[in-house]
Order: C-alpha cells, then structure tokens, then sequence
C-alpha cells in the first residue's frame, strides 16, 4: 500500500490537488485576515463564500462567462460582508451575534434562490457549466515536479498567491497599511490622529466580503462546475482557523492554506488508492487538525489586541 | 533674557471656564506662557487640570473665555488641527499599538509619510531627531519590549515629528523611576533651548521645583496664583496647593479603636505590565476606626484594592482580616470572611448594569443563606431585603426589578454600599466612593461609613479627595509609587503635611 | 437672546421593554413586506402565497401537530443555545452535539440488544443516555476553553464534522442494518419507540421539550447557577470581583448547553425514526441558534420562535402546491427577521432629539 504511494507521479499529483485545494482557504483566510488585522472578527466568512460560490455560478451560467461569474461572486461578497459592516462597525453590535446572523441569513438567501432559480434539480438534472481549464504558465510549467506543481493551476490560484505578496506588501509597507495595523492593536492611536476608525475598518470589512466570494467562486467555476448546498463544507470556518494558526502573516497562512489543501488532497487521494483505513477518517482530518491547530495556536502572539472590541471615542 | 521674553507670551488662557452638566471643571482660569519657558500646571485630582489641557490642545471647546496662541484665537475643532498649528499633547496613558516599533508608531496616519513606506528614511528622520535630544531607544523594537519611560519618549518624538512650539505633558513622570524622571527632565531642557514651550501638568512639587520657571496653581476649578518658581519654595507651593479651607468635618463621635480587623504587611504586588504598583507596604486598620489612604491616583491604590479583595495575587507581603490570613483567597472566600468592598469603577468592577436592582444587591453573597438554599434563589426574600435596603438606604428607584443601568451615579453607590453592607463585615476597603456624587448623596455614604463603625467595622478609605480624607478619617495615611509615606492621627496631621507626602516629599527635604 | 434649536442623534442608556418590543414589531413588519416583495419579484402572488402558508401552518389538526413535531428538536437546540450564549460562549456545535446524543443512544441500543426494560423505565433512560452523549461531546470545547482559552467557535464547528464523519462510518460499517445500502441501524425495540399523544402523531419529546423549556427557565432565574451564568456573560469583571468562578461557568455552560442539544437528538431519533439514519438531522443543530436570537435568548420566546419555525416549514410545504415558490423561502424568510431584528433594535436605540442652543 505504502509503496505504491510513494511514486514520483502521484506525489506530484497530490501536491499539485494540495495546491488547488488550498486556495479556496487561503482566499478566504487572506480576506479575513485584512478584517481581522483592522480588529474585527468576521464570523460569517462561511456565509460570503457560499453567497460567492452561488454568485459564481449564477453569473458564470447565464453570461457564460466565467469571469463574469467571478466578478459575481466578489461583488456579492462585499454586499453580504456589508451588511455585516453595518451591524458591527457603525451600530456597534456584537461581532459574534453579528456574524453568525450574516451567515444564516446568507445561507438562507443563497438556497431559496438557488431552488427558485432552478426549480427541476435532481438526479441528473444538475445544472452545471464548464469550470476553468488549467492555465500553464508558458516555460516555468515544464520545469519537472515543482513545473506541475505550482504553475499548472487554475487562474485563480495564481491571482491568490499573488494576493499574498500584494497584501503583504499593503500591510508592511504602505501607509495605509500601517493604519490598518495600528486600527487593529490601537484604534485610539488612529482615531487621535484625525483617521475614520468607522470608515477604515468598514473598507477592511468589504475587503474581507470581496476575497471571501472569490473563494466561493473557485469552489464552483474552478473545481467542480456545479452548485449544491453547502457546498463551501466548513471552509470558511476553517479560513478563520488557518488566520490563527497562521499568526495572523501573510507568509505564514499561505503555508497553512497548502498545509490543509494537502490534507484534502491526500484524503481525495488514498481514497482512490484504496487505503485500508475509513475513508471517513480522511475526510475528517482537515477538522481534526484544524482543532489541534487551534489548541497550539492559543498563545499566538500575533492576535491583534483590539481584535473583537468596539470602538468608541471617549 | 527674561525681559525680552516677558513681551511675547506664546500662550495667554483668558477666563476658560467649561463645565460638564452641573461640575464646573475650569471657573475663570487665567494665566500666560513665556515662550521657551516650562510652565508647570500645579494641582491636585479634581483641580481641573486635565480640562483645562483638553481646550488648550483641542479635544474640548470651553464654554467661554479664549486661548490665544501665538497671538492668536485658537478655534480648533479637534486635536489634529491643534497639532498643525503646533500645540501637542503627551498624555498620561500611551496611545501606543503594543506590538510595533516607535517608527510605526510615529508615522502612521501622517501626511508627511507617502503612500509608499521607505522605512529606512523614516527612521533616520527620527533618530536624527531622537539623538538631537539624547533620546536613547532602540527604534526597531516592538514597543512592548520598550520599557515605560521609552514609550513616553515615542509620545514626545510623535510631536516632535511634526514639529511642535507648544507641548503639554499630563503627569508625565506618574511611572517613572526617578532616573527616568531626570532623563526625562534633561530632555525637557533640551527642548526649550530649541525654543519649544513646555506646559507640564503635575502634582508633584520637586519636579516643580527643578524644571520650571513659572507655575500656575489650580485648585478646585480655579486659578489659585501664577509665580515665579524662582521665588517660591516646596512649602509655599503646597500652602497654595492644599488651601486652607473650612473644615466641614463630619459630627463624630471618637470611637476607641478596637482590635486590628485589617492588617497589611509588606505588601508589594505588581501591576499586568510587570512594574511594581505597590512597594512593601504595611498598614493595620482597627475596629472603629475609618484609616484615609490619601495619595494621587497611580500611585499603587488600585492594585492595593485589587489584592485585598482576592482579585490580584501579591508577589509578597500578607493581609490578614480578623486575625485570619486571607492572602492569595478566592474573592469570594475572602468576601465571605468579612470583607466588604466599594471598587473604583462602579459599572465596570461592582455592578451588572443589565441586571436587576435586587440581582445587584446580592451579587457576591447570593450563594449564602437567606438567599439561596439548595442553590436555589428564594427570590421573595430577594425581593423583600431589596425593598428594605431601597427604604433604608433612600434608593430612588421604580423598583426592586428596575434595571440598574437606568439609575444615576448615587444610586448606583447605595446599591453597591447597600450590598456590602448586607453581611457581617469585619473590614471595609472603600475606594473613591464619593466620586462624581453630590452632596447629598456624599454625606449618606459618610453616614453608613459611620454605622459601620460602631458595629465594629474598621474602614480602609482609599481617596483621591483630600478634602475627604481629612473631613472623615480617623487616621491619614499617604502613598506614593507604592510606597507608605507616612501615617497620622488626624489632629496631627495638616494639609502642608499631607500635601508633600502625597507629592514625594519627605519630611527631611522640605525646604 | 434668539434660541436656536438643532436636531442631534443621541445613544440611550438603556432601550427599554417598550422601544425594544416596538423594534421587534417593526422588524417583523419590514421583513414581511420584503418578503412579499421577493414573492412579488419571484414571479408569484404574495398574497396567494402568503395565504398558503397560513393555512398549512395552522389550517387544522394535522397541520398543528406536523408544526408541532417540527418545533421539537429546534426548541431544545435553541434551550442549547441560550444557556451557552448567555454566558458569551459562543457554542456552534449543537449539531455536533445533537448527533452525539443520538449516537449515545443507538450505542446503548445496539450493545444491549437484549434490554428488556419497559418503555417507562426504557425511554427515561435513553433521555439521560443521549444528554450524557450531548454533554461529552461538548465538554471538550468546554474544557478547551476553560483551561487552555481555546477559542469555542473554530472547535465547536471542526467538532461538528469530525462527529458526522464518526457517524458516517459507523453507519457503512459496525453499526449499518445488514443487508441494507442505505445508511441506517436496525429498527430500535418498540419499547423505546415515544408513546404518542392524544391518538396523533405527536410523540412524547414535544412535552420533553417544553418541560425542559421549563426548566431552563428556572435554571437561568430562580437558580444560583443561572444567575452566575447571566453575570458571566454581562460583565466577566465584576463577577470576577464578586467572587464567580468565570472559567467554572464557560465548562458548565458547555455540559449543560450539550446536553439539551444531544438530547434534541436522542428524542429524534427515538420519537421519529426509531433507528439512527443518515441525515436525520435537517441543521436542527444550526436552527437552534436562529431560534435562541430570534427568541431574544429567553425560553419563552424560544418556544414561540421554535412553533414559529415549525410552522413556516409546514407552511412551505402546503405553499409548494400553489405556488412555484420553493419551501426554502422559510429559510430566507427566518435568515431575513434576524437581520432585521438585530438592525432595528440597534436603530431604536438611539433617538432624535430638539436641543436648545443659548446665545
């Protein structure tokens, strides 16, 4: 069994599904980290990437555009996401009742349209379009194993690790960056300095919105070409994690992300290998690491200190 | 030198008076500011210092009166534009993101920093300033590894950054050890001879004595007198600091002390940042006997309270209540042996403001009998000890289920008293109870402080009101950065006294 | 001197029993007018529609009793819920504890086949068993929390995969009906089927869970516990200062909210399906925390909202036939009243008021 896992060709194919897999979360991890980094927590990251994933496919199906369903998806993230600005942000209410009331009221909005949309689904009457082809980056995609591995990938997955530099690079070296950063340990410090708390962390808020429909969009228009329910399957909880474990870096979640990609695509793997172990098992272990992740991640000192609080001037 | 600087004053505050609701903060405050000079702001909490700031640095319009900055009406709307014209602020507690270094700190949000950071042209920039005024810091280090004094310096480079005429410092040395303080004062010095003004708000005469060359005192609102320092000495400054005003003390009968009920011996318990908040410290309270702890706030008295009630474990030292140690006890263990407790913050630290009257007053002895058996609430004598305590204690309130968020400050104060008093009570710690209370209110709580002690209760009174402190203690106690001072009977004890005690003078140096 | 008056927006200190049931009237009302004008957009006759729904919810006897049915599991969830918020724990692992609960029972069920207990003696135990299950699954974020800080919410949602997969397997595997392909037990013993009601179709966990409906509210109001549950969650500091455990409370509030939900889960399968099957569960779990917000995170409002729920589904279903509407508009509809309530409270809370300027 062991044997036949360790060949060449399926290392590099598992690593390469790692890294299509992993850039759902690490869309959705990056957005939230922008939100968290300004110090709100945003719960219903699961709520905006289903709407995005819904919003991806809508777009993309009647347009029969798939980039339009992408830009479907972002802007139904930051409409879903702004609805949770305004709860928190302006009105102040809880961050927590805030968020996980954004998500059911995105996972409602998102079903009933979808079975309004499509009455007649069932069985083999999905509606599905054709998902993204694998777009390979002329001369570096014929480099042998890391050529297949990162740079035979969908679209998105490119926009996403360029996503990181960018956000990496707003939040370390740019002045608005700082701001953001300082909104996120200090908002006083921010306020004092004549800079719109309320407007600053609303922007981070939509931002986080945005990032998190693009997520959804890869799951539908790169993955699979179809919508069903609860499609998105807990990632967008596990983006939240992966912001934690990641300390709350760009570099760092990137790792996580492809970490977690990995595990989905072993578990995808040693299924059609025909692993003796449950295949329940496998299907399980992004959950179960993500709660051991947690757990070592509780000390992390990245967590920025006004993470969660209001903000009110005195 | 001094006649030439004597025609152009850089700040001139004309009847300022503000007021907030019915406390008149700042009452015709009055004075001038040489350029170049540092002008000290003496006054005690409650004089109106920080008021008086607020509308010179723009946080706060007066209601009258104008501030004219060179030469001219100041009408800021907010603390940015006063910083443009040139006037900044270093205030007491930091407005510092922890985790980032000074740099970061220093220019997030300015307009001279482009869109683009060039980190290594920014900290040049500072450090040229910085060394300009041997400000040693290592500017790459997140601020949380700085130590306190450090960080004080980022706040100062902030302004300097900008490029200040004007710079007030609000109790700028409160956390200092004395060899930042002189670090701190030579970059003062520093700074005048560049031709920045200096306003240091302090309550503390030493520091006036070294650094300035004027001082104006306030007390209770209004301008007491504006003098050369020159011509002034720690004695005078303290006379017109603590006044010497009528004495309302309050009718008492002299009660002979009894036993020890609270005995505090050498004490030292850390603050969450790590710096000592109080310093081998011991202070025994007797039965009948009300023991004033007169000092200024951040002087170690909330982390006194703190590890009295159980909240905070001292690093050394004991308490001991009713000859029994309580030291390192739960709250609620130490609660139940007989100590009660008024913290500082009403809403934040005694009370549940969503929670009902009658929830409120049982809140700590709720487990105990007769109000819970079986862990179970018996809400009718709940209910009943609420409408008592609310007749007793003059409660104005629609009921005992009326929330507590909706009463007023005094009556938030008779639920907590009203509370604390509802157990046998062995020792009582009080802090600031009186606070934002009117008269009416004030002379009730002294009123059941009084009951207290003929039931054999002693009092531990922790204030920042000296006026307070002298009308109902028995005996007056000082702290300073931790530190006992020194404690009298009240008959010896003058304002003069007091007042050194409370602004770090000992008795062997006041001259 | 010319008086001049201006408007200024101000923050009440406290929104009070009248302002925050007018906000809840408003909220509903908006949401029902958006929900005609989604109707409206969808192609179809609000008021047909509307009207529809009414009647399936409480157009005659079996209507009421399927509502009824529906509101059970959602009620003891929402119970689930209220008890862990008020105390700001933020548990989203009700499902997860749902189904720990009925997997506790069909374990104690399939082990002991030979169990022959009578039902009223069967059926109380099994209640117990499923609240055991419930309240261990939930204990370990509980714990997590209180020793470690661990934040609740990523765990208790992982906590909820990890179980359903557990189910999963033990469904395809030791557990799984033999000879069947579907993903179920056995049939449970008849003795541990809930005796229905009345000569209907409603079985007995209806009456469980407004019983326990009861009983939480005595729990939370006339019990020390409850009281040191509410404070924790009002104001962590001045509980600390008056002498509660906080750290105790978030474990406790974790056994307890865990136990209704696998209790939620037990009665399910025992008043349902009478075996354990797959999917068993439509989010009951999740509902539950849509049922304790919009029941304001008080038992009787929970009721309400759970009948309320309840009902709309019904509704949905009866609305199906005449109209092209799909029954998840309920969905929809619920997701909707939540945001509404939350946003109008938040408006009414402040108030607009004529001040005077002198001079």
């Amino acid at each position: 069994m062991w044997a036949d896992i360790f060949q060449v060709g399926l290392i590099v194919s598992i690593l390469a599904t790692a890294v299509r897999m992993g850039t759902i979360v690490l869309l959705g991890a990056l957005g939230e980290l922008v939100a968290e980094r300004a110090g709100v927590l945003n719960l219903s990251v699961e709520g905006m990437m289903l709407t995005g994933a819904f919003a991806g496919f809508l777009g993309a199906y009647y347009s029969e555009s798939l980039w339009i369903g992408v830009l479907c998806a972002a802007i139904a993230g930051i409409l879903v996401s702004a609805i949770f600005g305004l709860l928190t942000v302006v009105f102040h209410i809880s961050q927590e009742v805030s968020g996980l009331s954004v998500n059911i009221f995105a996972g409602g909005l998102t079903f009933y349209l979808y079975r309004m949309l499509f009455p007649d689904v069932g069985g083999t009457n999905i509606p599905a379009l054709t998902p993204f082809k694998v777009v390979n980056i002329p001369f570096l995609s014929d480099i042998p194993i890391i050529g297949r591995i990162f740079f035979q990938q969908y679209a998105l997955s490119y926009i996403a690790f360029f996503m990181v530099l960018v956000i990496a690079f707003y939040l370390y070296r740019t002045k608005s960056g700082l701001i953001l950063r300082t909104l996120g340990e200090n908002p006083r410090a921010v306020d004092m300095k004549g800079i719109n708390v309320t407007l600053y962390r609303f922007m981070a808020v939509l931002f986080g919105g945005m990032m998190a429909g693009l997520a959804g969009s890869f799951i539908t228009l790169a993955s699979v070409g179809i919508f069903v329910a609860d499609i998105t399957a807990g990632r967008g909880w596990l983006a939240i994690a992966i912001v934690i474990f990641g300390d709350w870096k760009p570099g760092k979640i990137l790792w996580a992300s492809l970490f977690f990609g990995l595990i989905d695509a072993l578990q995808m793997q040693l299924q059609a290998v025909g692993v003796d172990l449950p295949f329940q098992l496998f299907l399980a272990m992004p959950y179960i690491l993500t709660t051991v992740a947690v757990f070592l991640g509780r000390k992390k000192s990245g967590a920025p200190q006004a993470l969660g609080l209001h903000y009110i001037r005195e | 030198m001094e006649n030439q600087k004597e025609n152009s004053p850089i700040l001139v505050v004309d009847s300022i008076t503000k007021s907030y609701g019915a406390l008149v903060a700042n009452d015709q405050v009055q004075f001038e500011v040489q350029k170049g000079h540092v002008h000290c702001l003496l006054g005690e909490n409650g004089a109106g210092k920080s008021t008086l700031a607020k509308c010179i640095y723009g946080a706060s319009k007066p209601d009258s009166g104008s501030i004219k900055f060179k030469n001219e009406v100041t009408h800021f709307s907010s603390p940015r534009e006063a910083i443009r014209q040139g006037i900044g602020m270093v205030h007491q507690h930091f407005v510092l993101a922890e985790p980032m270094n000074a740099v970061e700190n220093i220019i997030v949000g300015e307009e001279s920093t482009g869109a683009i950071l060039h980190p290594d042209v920014e900290t040049a920039k500072i450090q040229k300033l910085a060394d300009q005024y041997g400000l040693t810091l290592d500017l790459s280090l997140p601020v949380n590894q700085l130590s306190v004094g450090e960080q004080q310096w980022i706040e100062i480079l902030k302004a300097l950054y900008v490029g200040v005429d004007l710079l007030l410092l609000d109790e700028p040395t409160a956390l200092l050890t004395p060899q930042e303080v002189d670090k701190l004062f030579n970059i003062i010095r520093k700074m005048t001879e560049d031709g920045i003004t200096i306003i240091l708000i302090t309550h503390k005469l030493h520091e006036v004595m070294d650094i300035s060359q004027r001082v104006t005192v306030l007390r209770k609102g209004k301008t007491v007198a504006t003098v050369d320092t020159a011509d002034s000495s720690k004695a005078s400054l303290a006379e017109l600091l603590v006044g010497r005003e009528f004495d309302f003390r309050v009718n008492k009968e002299k009660i002979e002390p009894g036993d020890p009920v609270l005995e505090i011996q050498g004490l030292t318990v850390k603050r969450d940042n790590g710096t000592t908040g109080v310093d081998d410290f011991t202070l025994t309270i007797n039965q009948g006997e009300i023991v004033g702890l007169a000092g200024v706030s951040g002087n170690g008295q909330p982390e006194l309270f703190d590890a009295c009630v159980g909240v905070r474990s001292p690093e050394n030292g004991k308490i001991i209540l009713g000859g029994e140690e309580i030291t390192g006890l739960s709250p609620l263990d130490i609660s139940n042996k007989g100590l009660a407790s008024v913290p500082q913050d009403r809403l934040k630290q005694g009370l549940i403001s969503d929670f009902e009257v009658q929830e409120n007053l049982i809140l700590g002895i709720h487990g105990n009998e007769p109000y819970s058996k079986f862990s179970m609430i018996n809400w009718s004598k709940v209910k009943s000890h609420a409408e008592d305590m609310i007749d007793n204690f003059e409660i104005a309130t629609r009921g005992p289920d009326q929330k507590v968020k909706q009463l007023s400050g005094g009556n938030l104060q008779k639920v907590l008293l009203a509370r604390e008093v509802s157990k046998e009570v062995t020792a009582l710690v009080a802090s600031s109870p009186t606070r934002g209370l009117d008269i009416n209110a004030t002379y009730y709580v002294y009123k059941r402080f009084l009951d207290l002690l003929h039931d054999g209760t002693g009092i531990l009174l922790i204030s920042e009101d000296l006026d307070e402190i002298f009308n109902v203690s028995d005996r007056i106690a000082v702290i300073f950065n931790g530190k006992l001072m020194g404690i009298f009977d009240v008959e010896d004890a003058t304002r003069e006294k007091i007042g050194l005690l409370m602004a770090g003078v000992k008795e062997e140096d006041s001259d | 001197m010319t008086k001049k008056y201006s408007l200024r927006i101000e923050k009440r200190k406290d929104i009070g029993f009248a302002m925050s049931t007018i906000s809840i009237i408003v909220s509903l009302l908006v949401s029902l007018l958006v929900t005609a004008g989604v109707i409206y957009l969808s192609g179809a006759d609000p008021k047909v529609v509307l009207f529809a729904i009414a009647k399936g919810s409480f157009g005659g006897k079996n209507a009421i009793i399927d509502t009824l049915i529906k509101s059970t599991p959602i009620m003891l969830t929402g119970l689930a819920t209220i008890v862990a918020f008020r105390a700001r724990v933020w548990n989203i692992g009700q499902e997860g504890q749902l189904f720990a609960g009925a997997m506790a029972v069909t374990f104690v069920l399939l082990t002991f086949p030979n169990l022959s207990l009578p039902a009223y003696l069967l059926i109380p135990l099994l209640m117990i068993v499923s609240m055991i299950g419930g309240a261990l699954w939930g204990s370990i974020p509980g714990y997590l929390k209180s020793k470690f800080n661990v934040n609740e919410i990523i765990v208790t949602v992982m906590l909820n995969y990890v179980i359903l997969y557990l189910m999963t397997f033990l469904l395809n595997g030791p557990w799984q009906e033999p000879g069947s392909f579907y993903y179920n037990t056995i049939k449970f013993p008849e003795s541990s089927w809930l005796p229905l009601l009345f000569d209907t179709r409603l079985h007995l966990g209806f009456l469980v869970a407004v019983a326990m409906a009861g009983l939480i509210y005595l729990l939370m109001w006339k019990f020390k516990l409850g009281f040191e549950i509410r404070a924790t969650g009002d104001n962590p500091v001045a509980s600390t200062y008056k002498g509660i455990n906080i750290k105790r409370i978030s474990l406790t509030v974790m056994l307890i909210s865990g136990a209704l939900a696998g209790l939620a889960g037990g009665i399910e399968v025992l008043g349902i399906h009478h075996k354990l099957i797959y999917g068993f569960s439509s989010a009951f779990g999740f509902t539950g925390i849509l049922i304790a917000l919009l029941g304001r995170m008080h038992p009787v409002g929970v009721i309400i909202a759970s009948v309320f729920f309840g009902a709309l589904h019904n509704g949905a279903s009866a609305m199906q036939i005449y109209s092209d509407v799909p029954r998840s508009l309920v969905n929809l509809i619920m997701g909707l009243i939540i945001i509404m309530m939350l946003l109008w409270e938040a408006i009414f809370t402040y108030r607009i008021r004529r001040v005077e300027h002198v001079g």
